[in-house]
């Protein structure tokens, strides 16, 4: 076997009876047959080799957009629950100037009999919550002006 | 800097002494008449100091007569005060009352009242400890701003079935 055979063998690793005999008498490819296998060594050792871990782009834990989303929904929750909770309104103070005509006794009331349809269709009528229950404070003014008058209606 | 700190001061100030305070060295007497607005009858019955105040309720309602039921006199400073009793001739039990009074410092100084309460009651029976049962037959309730000595008239069409009416007429007095 010549020596370049023998150095293509080696480099592909394949080793078999012939090499080995070539080796063991020629310096020259002993020396390479024993540097392949230090380079040999070598790289299996860099594999084993535990790497320094790489270092890792730390992000903030709490983004600015996750703060600024949280303050909305706080400010929010806490508007809606005092417009749910607000107190209702005071009664409206009117003025006006009122002249009343005249009251009608209940026996002049005039009988009207209320006339159904006969196309009546049903209809869902929607409640509507009644907000202030407080009476009504009408502020009326008079030609004199020691005397006000507040009328409540109910 | 100096200028806009002092601007404020003086604002504030000013507002308040416009503010209504707290009654604290004045009483206020408060004559009040309890009167009944009716669609029936021919003359009024009235002391002569609310003919003023009852040509103007004719004026612009259309009670035919206009009745004195009760008259008294409440004295108080700020805080609540109250009093009770029963109306002659129809034996109902009121009670008068304010929950807070407020006095304006400037005159002629504003009497302001929070929470006036009129209500008149009757006996509808009695409990097992022998207590009076009331059932409530009308009641005012009301915050109320007056000026001093101004006849100021409170009142609501809702006394009885017949659509006669409630009147309060309160003449604040503020005794310094």
């Amino acid at each position: 076997m010549k020596c370049q055979e023998c150095e293509l063998l080696l480099a592909q690793g394949e080793i078999g009876p012939e090499v080995e005999g070539h080796v063991a008498g020629c310096p020259s490819c002993r020396s390479l047959a024993a540097e392949l296998q230090a380079n040999a060594h070598a790289m299996r050792a860099m594999n084993e080799e535990i790497l320094p871990a790489l270092p890792v782009q730390r992000h903030p834990a709490y983004p600015w957009w996750r703060w600024t989303s949280a303050a909305a929904a706080v400010v929010i929750t806490l508007g809606a629950a005092w417009w749910v909770s607000r107190p209702a309104k005071p009664p409206q103070i009117v003025s006006v100037d009122v002249k009343v005509a005249g009251l009608v006794p209940k026996a002049e009331v005039p009988y009207v009999k209320a006339e159904i349809p006969e196309t009546l269709t049903p209809t869902i009528v929607r409640a509507v919550p009644v907000a202030n229950t407080e009476p009504l404070k009408v502020k009326m003014l008079t030609p004199d002006p020691d005397v006000v008058i507040y009328w409540l209606i109910d | 800097m100096i200028r806009r700190l002092v601007w404020m001061l003086v604002a504030s100030a000013v507002l308040s002494a416009q503010a209504p305070v707290p009654a604290a060295n004045a009483n206020v007497e408060m004559t009040v008449y309890l009167i009944s607005g009716s669609a029936q009858g021919t003359a009024d019955d009235v002391p002569k100091d609310l003919d003023s105040t009852v040509k103007q309720l004719h004026s612009v309602f259309a009670y035919k007569t206009y009745k004195l039921s009760e008259s008294f006199i409440l004295r108080g400073r700020s805080g609540n005060a109250s009093t009770e009793g029963v109306l002659p001739g129809v034996g109902l039990h009121y009670r008068f009352g304010y929950y807070k009074l407020r006095l304006s410092g400037d005159a002629p100084r504003a009497v302001q009242l929070d929470g006036l309460n009129l209500e008149l009651t009757k006996p509808s029976g009695q409990f097992k400890d022998g207590k009076q049962i009331h059932e409530t037959v009308a009641k005012i309730y009301t915050d109320l701003d007056m000026r001093d000595g101004q006849k100021t008239v409170v009142g609501k069409s809702s006394l009885n079935a017949i659509g006669d009416a409630l009147i309060l007429v309160i003449v604040p007095k503020v005794i310094e």
